[in-house]
């Protein structure tokens, strides 16, 4: 497994776990304390910015050779992919808000946030997955 | 613009060659003309097409001209 493997698990991994807890956490709140505090869960989302980390955590070891024409091709590949899925994303959400609260309607901002939360975690769910299946594709 | 090529469509003399030069690794090989061995391995799959200044510098270091290296298609049949 290559650096840009490693770097697209972990990503995956952080999201997941990101997604999972500050789940659990809205359910739990939920049944203890009701709706507008359980909301309070959604904080563990932060685990997300973790993803940040990944090229620190996974350093390039000096006079190691790892990154050639197919590696960049693979990148180049799934960058697109993910700005692909995230655009989607980005568009059903806006389109979603129209027809829920109609063309004059006003959308709250933690929907903002959310989508854009959205379009973020998609960009990097698409760029990892389209990453490792890349790499599978070619037995790297 | 695709580099994944199907296994008929791009055929290489790679893996045979690395043999004939003293049973050359792929890791060897890979340090030679400067890519990783997993690339070297792909290409000797047919999994990937190298660019052309990839291709011309496997054919130098096996000392061959790239296309007794390489050869597209249909074109030996």
């Amino acid at each position: 497994m290559n650096r840009a493997q490693k770097i697209a698990w972990f990503n995956l991994i952080v999201i997941a776990a990101s997604l999972t807890i500050s789940g659990a956490a809205v359910g739990i709140l939920n049944i203890l304390y009701g709706m507008p505090t359980a909301l309070g869960g959604l904080g563990f989302l932060g685990i997300g910015a973790l993803v940040g980390l990944s090229p620190f955590l996974f350093r390039k070891k000096p006079g190691q050779f790892d990154f050639d024409e197919r590696d960049q091709l693979i990148r180049l590949r799934a960058l697109f992919f993910a700005s692909f899925v995230s655009l989607w994303c980005l568009i059903a959400q806006c389109v979603l808000q129209v027809f829920k609260v109609g063309p004059r309607g006003s959308v709250p901002v933690g929907t903002l946030v959310g989508t854009v939360y959205g379009a973020l975690v998609s960009f990097v769910i698409g760029k990892s997955l389209w990453t490792l299946i890349e790499y599978r594709r070619g037995k790297k | 613009m695709s580099t994944d090529v199907a296994k008929s469509e791009l055929k290489n003399e790679v893996r045979r060659l690395r043999f004939e030069n003293g049973q050359m690794t792929q890791q060897q090989l890979a340090d030679k003309v400067g890519v990783t061995r997993q690339t070297i391995i792909a290409i000797e799959a047919g999994r990937y097409a190298p660019s052309l200044p990839l291709a011309f510098k496997i054919a130098h270091a096996f000392g061959k001209k790239i296309e007794e290296v390489f050869q597209y298609g249909d074109e030996n049949s």
